[in-house]
């Protein structure tokens, strides 16, 4: 019923101007409404802000204390964790020191997350769908036999045991 | 030179935002009065920087820390230049009036002093937040791509077949803000960011100050720049990195700068208000079709007055805005960006597509409208109802009265139509989602419109009213102005 609601709040300041008018003013024509009902709104909003601003603070300082001291990468990783892959955070924070700016990446296997988490978390590093053109081979579910052929000897990562990237020859 | 950078690019916004304001006549050439104009001129400046910059991005042009310093001094000089030849500050620079008695003044200072430091506790509290869930997924994925490869990288904005589902069409006003602040740094700063969306938001609150103070008392109007500033609602976007109340400010604003020259007819608020609706067409789709229902509001009045001349000047502005909003729809449409929760029209007017979700439209009013009479919104909507409505009865102010609740109203139904024919199944998700933060612009809106009304009805008092019993001493904090003075005049109101 939260037309209902809407309505008596309008509804309720209405009568208070008026109100206020008649015993305040002691009349109802149309310039004591005009100011009376100005009043009562002005008043009103004074009224509401206070109570408003209390609960504001008290909300702004909850988001203070469960962030306080969040580095920027766990800022970033967070849809990654909401989005219920958070082991691949090693796999993630890996990739973001050895691969260098720019690099375009192909994920071989299963997506881990999203392919706008991933991005968000991996810029300026880009991921690609044609294999011809990736730089760099990102494994999600174990290294595939033929996959290692690909890669400069060497090169070949490990972070667990299914997650791994290595750089294209 | 972070902080270098930090000053370089603030600074580039005060400007650019400074000299659009001074060549419209709306600074006081004084100290106190360039001071006062800081928080609308950086907010103007974001919008007269970013606005240009994205227009360039989806041309093609590389949009690095040397365009973004091109863009803003050549407006800046631009602008300033013409300032200087207009000479005389226009008429819109009244002094603000703080009232002449003790107890007033006290109150404003409580109030404005509070909200002052509740904005900047605010801002402090948000130096480690996270990236929220939708930020992650458009807005901050954005921003990084626009300041990492200079531009509009392939990779990311086109790239439809991974990407689709997470609204690649939304445009860039807050993603190339971001970029550019990231560029002022030269470093990406997902965090601090947030602080930099709240500035947004103080600055929108000091713009609607500043834009209403000229000849009105400050506890006319004060109150509900203030309850709508404190409101916990403004929090949620810039504490998640969203940019909703990004494009409900500057919709605000556009609504607010409109109202007054509905009022006063002075161009510079006609041109404020279409700068600011043009970025608020580009905060987000829904910032689109809000900035659509507040044009269309103007337009009806202005019809309904059969206001020709006005219509044409609107007419004129309107086309100025424009200019600024297109470029980011062709690229959408270039690219054949898919929007992710909107249903084409051809599907919705074919067959019983509307009858078979008419079930929608309840659950959907109860939403929007519980939302808007949720103390996190500060009960603006049903106060600007009320205000309205008094209006009407009283006969005053009737066409501002009526624009604001016809711009509040058309920005209602269009999302309800929105709930109604979105593509999202499972809507009592996306109401329990979305609900909060698509009503801020209707109740930012609300909240400057009703102080809009409140000022200008309590304003009329002073020119009608016989004088006034002398003031005790001990309430008194000045002489009282002689008749003719700017302040005795400046209560004289412009409605009628």
């Amino acid at each position: 019923m939260s037309w209902l609601t809407f309505l008596l709040i309008a509804g309720g300041i209405l009568a208070a101007g008026f109100a206020a008018a008649v015993l305040l003013l002691g009349r109802a024509d149309r310039g004591a409404l005009r100011v009376a009902a100005g009043a009562v709104l002005a008043l009103a909003a004074v009224a509401v802000a206070f109570p408003v601003a209390k609960t504001s603070v008290r909300n702004i300082n909850g988001v203070r204390l469960d962030n306080r001291g969040t580095p920027p990468d766990e800022a970033k990783e967070k849809c990654v964790v909401d989005g219920g892959a958070g082991h691949i955070v090693p796999l993630i924070e890996r990739l973001r020191a050895d691969l260098p700016a720019k690099a375009r990446y192909q994920v071989i296997g299963p997506p881990p997350i999203d392919a706008a988490c991933l991005t968000t978390n991996m810029l300026p590093r880009v991921s690609v769908q044609a294999a011809a053109s990736s730089d760099w081979l990102v494994f999600t579910d174990g290294v595939p036999r033929g996959a290692r052929a690909r890669l400069v000897p060497g090169s070949l990562q490990r972070v667990t045991d299914k997650l791994a990237f290595g750089q294209v020859r | 030179m972070t902080v270098l950078g930090w000053l370089l690019i603030h600074a580039l916004f005060v400007v650019a935002g400074g000299g659009l304001l001074a060549s419209l006549g709306l600074v006081r050439s004084t100290t106190r009065g360039a001071l006062w104009a800081l928080g609308p001129s950086y907010l103007a400046g974001v919008a007269l920087v970013v606005l240009p910059l994205i227009a360039l991005a989806v041309a093609g042009v590389t949009v690095s820390l040397a365009t973004i310093l091109v863009v803003g001094v050549l407006e800046a000089a631009g602008l300033f230049a013409f300032a200087a030849m207009r000479g005389e500050p226009g008429r819109a620079t009244l002094p603000a009036v703080l009232g002449d008695l003790r107890a007033e003044r006290l109150l404003v200072a409580v109030l404005a002093v509070g909200l002052v430091g509740y904005l900047l506790f605010a801002a402090a509290s948000l130096t480690d937040a996270p990236i929220g869930w939708d930020a992650a997924h458009m807005w901050e994925l954005k921003a990084l791509a626009l300041y990492h490869y200079d531009g509009v990288p392939d990779q990311v904005f086109t790239n439809v077949s991974a990407l689709a589902l997470f609204h690649l069409d939304y445009p860039l006003l807050q993603p190339m803000f971001e970029a550019t602040i990231y560029h002022g740094l030269g470093h990406e700063a997902v965090q601090y960011v947030h602080v930099e969306l709240w500035g947004l938001w103080a600055a929108a609150l000091w713009t609607a100050a500043w834009l209403l103070a000229p000849g009105r008392r400050a506890l006319t109007w004060l109150p509900f720049v203030v309850a709508i500033g404190v409101a916990g609602g403004a929090q949620n976007a810039p504490v998640l990195g969203n940019a909703d109340v990004t494009a409900g400010l500057f919709v605000g604003l556009g609504a607010l700068a409109l109202g007054l020259w509905l009022e006063k007819r002075q161009t510079p608020h006609l041109v404020l208000g279409a700068l600011f609706l043009a970025a608020g067409a580009n905060g987000k789709k829904e910032g689109l079709v809000f900035a659509a229902a507040v044009a269309l509001a103007l337009v009806a009045v202005l019809l309904g007055l059969r206001a020709w001349r006005a219509l044409g000047r609107l007419a004129v502005a309107g086309a100025g805005a424009l200019v600024f909003v297109v470029p980011w729809l062709i690229y959408v449409r270039a690219n054949a960006l898919p929007s992710g929760d909107t249903t084409p029209l051809s599907r919705i007017f074919s067959g019983s597509f509307l009858v078979d979700r008419a079930d929608r439209l309840g659950p959907s009013i109860e939403s929007t409208l519980g939302w808007l009479v949720d103390p996190l919104w500060s009960y603006a909507a049903p106060a600007l109802l009320a205000a309205a409505v008094v209006c009407l009865v009283v006969r005053f102010a009737r066409p501002v009265a009526v624009y604001y609740v016809t711009a509040v109203t058309v920005m209602i139904c269009a999302l309800l139509w929105m709930y109604w024919t979105g593509t999202f199944a499972d809507l009592p998700s996306w109401l329990s989602v979305t609900g909060l933060r698509v009503t801020g612009t209707m109740a930012i809106t609300s909240a400057f419109g009703v102080a809009q009304l409140v000022s200008s009805m309590l304003a009329a008092r002073a020119a009608e009213e016989p004088p006034r019993p002398p003031v005790s001493d001990w309430l008194r904090v000045s002489e009282p102005a002689p008749v003719g003075s700017s302040q005795a005049s400046a209560q004289r109101s412009p409605t009628s």
